[in-house]
């Protein structure tokens, strides 16, 4: 089978039996998202004199961006229906990667490029053992949580790093104007990776194989090629992410972001992607990271306890699941989510 | 010291209000009705910023108005008087500063008893307290938290660290905008904060834990050591300060000094470490921790394994969860300060610092209230250092 054939095969499945334009994600669902974040800010202004700030609101934003990035990364990873959930240990690593470099002499302007690409190998990894090899997503990263958090340890000691060049620092917490530089990384990557997706060949199959993984499962060139862009892509996010975390905590090592991969997954969740992937906006994703940024900010401001935060955050969740659940009901054969559930073999294998 | 029967109700002022509001909302109706509800129990909980007076506190609120930046546009100059509504609720008589404490966390009885020590000084000087911060020890949940709470500017904050260096940043920029930090119990990097107050000097407790393993056995042995990270800085400086007692000789030299072990202030961790120390060197002897997390998880281990009189484990300890093992003879002695002493004093120096009648520096005095006068060390370093010794005679007065 050619790589042509394979996507064309895949195609073959989509709604319709021909070839479309990406599935965009629910129909409403960042209006949904929209509605949500405008009801939650002015409850927060309400609640809290301190929270209508530029300076407090970019503040907050600085305090979820690391989250943020990373769920970006997750994003692309999902889409091709694969999931990567050692993107916090792949951080930690870089953080600890550059810490070491820092420590050794190495000039701010390699520490960047290096821990950029300790991110984009280490999630490579995971892409080819997952592409190429075919094994479970969910096992392969699991593994790699542990092994690139115990990687990290082995790397920095229990101790980790604490000096870092100012200059790789700024990306944490240095400021363009009011505005943090980070906050600004990471409008341009979702700016880049929404340029991906909608107008690249690489975006569009992304899509595709997302949708349609189990038909062209069986090793096509330019499935493991995409796949492999999704992977290397969500590992860029880590090492990007690692730089704007030794830069805002001052410190780098395998405890770094330990407990930040639940609220990743959840804000790609959140933002409508189908988990069996296939489907969604990096639009959405941004929604859904402000709308959880905001949730944040109110209640931390309002000084309610992290657990209680926690579960707000998990009753969204649950909550915004089951709406989509609900209008899935409605709207049937339209949401790929329920469709790609019934194996294509079986309904329309002719 | 009966932290637990004060606890539940020190509890139920701010972050228990807000819990059953958010629970009770998040139940009954979902999104909107959760929001509406959080809004008006949040409210309550709040510090919001000024509170009433400004008597104390006019000069910070004015040397923050360029600090604050964006803020300032909408009133954060004025936080003394735009906010007074909200702060309302609370009795704000006196000074009227605005104090928040922000422990490791939360949920622990230590901390716990900490802030009611810290809400006494605060009654008693007419300042308003705010009990806040993450659940679990988690460093950058911290960070996250003391955001937040530099956002409302306070007058004061209060912190143990669980990071030193992590929280430095946002500390930074708290005292930029005039806010006092001072932390007990665990330090922070010392330029981003006023004072810390020092339950005991590393000295002192490394001699009261030593003693306390004497009296567990006075033949001595090989001893291993926890700490929650190795950049935790109390239990890191007593376990060098025990390394130097021990190999200085005297009493001490009957002792070994061996590993430390990281356990991060984790229950199950420090049973496990301890159950595998047990397992793979039966030359340990004791297990010494400053932490009161992992030294009754230790005493738990011991128990488990059925080492009783042969392995022993003091250190730190809060008073309940250690009882029983003085009460059965399977541990002599654990240590530990008053913390509600230690709460008290931070929070009476603090304000002394923000009301401008302390200038912390080397060899400077000062009187914490009804506890007594405190020398200012290097670093600006202000010891407590009074160490309570925990034994099966004493321990009846201390438990709830």
């Amino acid at each position: 089978m050619t790589a042509a054939t394979d996507i064309r095969g895949a195609r073959r499945w989509l709604p319709g039996g021909r070839a479309q334009r990406p599935y965009l994600g629910l129909p409403g669902w960042n209006t949904g998202l929209i509605v949500l974040i405008v009801v939650t800010t002015v409850w927060a202004s309400m609640s809290s004199p301190a929270f209508l700030h530029s300076a407090q609101l970019f503040a907050a934003g600085q305090a979820v961006v690391v989250t943020a990035i990373l769920a970006l990364g997750l994003a692309m990873v999902v889409i091709v229906g694969e999931i990567d959930i050692s993107l916090t240990s792949n951080l930690a690593f870089c953080t600890v990667l550059a810490g070491m470099a820092a420590a050794g002499g190495v000039p701010a302007a390699l520490i960047i490029p290096i821990a950029l690409l300790a991110g984009v190998l280490l999630g490579l990894l995971n892409g080819v053992l997952v592409a190429v090899y075919g094994m479970p997503s969910l096992a392969v990263t699991l593994g790699a949580m542990g092994a690139y958090q115990g990687a990290a340890y082995l790397v920095g000691g229990d101790n980790g790093y604490t000096q870092f060049p100012t200059a790789v620092q700024e990306l944490g917490i240095g400021y363009v104007g009011p505005v943090p530089i980070s906050l600004i990384a990471f409008g341009i990557i979702a700016v880049l990776f929404a340029v991906i997706l909608t107008t690249t060949t690489v975006g569009r199959s992304m899509y595709v194989v997302g949708r349609a993984a189990e038909v062209v499962r069986r090793n096509g060139s330019s499935v493991i090629v995409t796949k492999l862009c999704a992977f290397g892509l969500g590992g860029l996010t880590a090492g990007v992410a690692a730089l704007v975390f030794v830069g805002y905590y001052g410190s780098g090592s395998g405890s770094a972001a330990s407990d930040s991969i639940l609220l990743v997954v959840t804000a790609v969740a959140l933002g409508g992607l189908d988990i069996y992937g296939g489907t969604g906006r990096i639009s959405s994703v941004v929604l859904s990271l402000i709308l959880i940024g905001v949730l944040q900010d109110g209640m931390g401001l309002l000084n309610v306890d992290t657990t209680v935060q926690t579960i707000v955050i998990g009753l969204l969740l649950i909550v915004s699941l089951s709406v989509s659940r609900l209008l899935a009901g409605t709207h049937g054969p339209l949401l790929p989510q329920f469709l790609r559930r019934s194996p294509p073999a079986s309904t329309s294998s002719s | 010291m009966t932290e637990r029967g004060a606890r539940t109700e020190n509890d139920s002022t701010a972050s228990g209000l807000s819990r059953r509001g958010f629970l009770s909302g998040s139940l009954a109706a979902g999104g909107l009705a959760l929001l509406a509800a959080c809004g008006s129990s949040g409210g309550g909980a709040a510090t919001g910023s000024g509170g009433a007076g400004s008597g104390g506190s006019t000069s910070a609120a004015g040397g923050s108005a360029s600090a604050a930046g964006g803020s300032s546009a909408a009133g954060g100059s004025s936080a003394a008087g735009g906010s007074s509504a909200a702060g309302g609720t609370a009795g704000a008589g006196g000074s009227g500063l605005t104090m928040v404490n922000v422990p490791k966390w939360t949920t622990f009885p230590y901390f716990q008893s900490c802030n009611q020590g810290a809400k006494k000084a605060c009654d008693e000087l007419g300042a308003t307290l705010t009990y806040t911060g993450p659940t679990s020890p988690d460093a950058e949940q911290q960070v996250a938290t003391l955001q937040k709470v530099v956002a409302q500017h306070p007058d004061i904050i209060l912190l143990s660290a669980i990071e030193p260096d992590n929280v430095a940043g946002v500390l930074g920029s708290a005292r930029k905008q005039g806010i006092t930090v001072v932390t007990y119990d665990a330090d922070c990097a010392a330029q981003a904060r006023d004072l810390y107050c020092n339950q005991l000097t590393y000295e002192t407790a490394a001699k009261a834990y030593l003693d306390a393993a004497l009296m567990d056995d006075p033949a001595g042995g090989k001893v291993v050591f926890m700490a929650a990270t190795p950049t935790t800085a109390n239990h890191m400086g007593q376990i060098d300060a025990m390394k130097k007692l021990i190999s200085q000789g005297g009493k001490y030299a009957v002792f070994t000094a061996g590993k430390t072990y990281f356990v991060n202030d984790d229950v199950t961790k420090s049973v496990d470490t301890m159950t595998n120390i047990m397992q793979s060197d039966p030359s340990v002897k004791f297990m010494i921790s400053g932490s009161a997390v992992s030294v009754p998880a230790a005493a738990q281990a011991i128990e488990t394994a059925g080492k009783q009189g042969k392995v022993f484990t003091t250190g730190a300890a809060i008073p309940d969860d250690i009882k029983k093992y003085l009460e059965d003879g399977s541990e002599k002695a654990f240590v530990l300060w008053d913390p509600q002493n230690l709460g008290y004093m931070a929070a009476y120096a603090a304000a002394l610092i923000h009301q401008g009648k302390l200038k912390p520096a080397p060899g400077v005095k000062f009187t914490a209230g009804s506890l007594g006068t405190f020398t200012v060390g290097a670093d600006n370093v202000a010891p407590y250092n009074r160490p309570l010794t925990f034994t099966k005679d004493n321990i009846d007065q201390y438990v709830s």
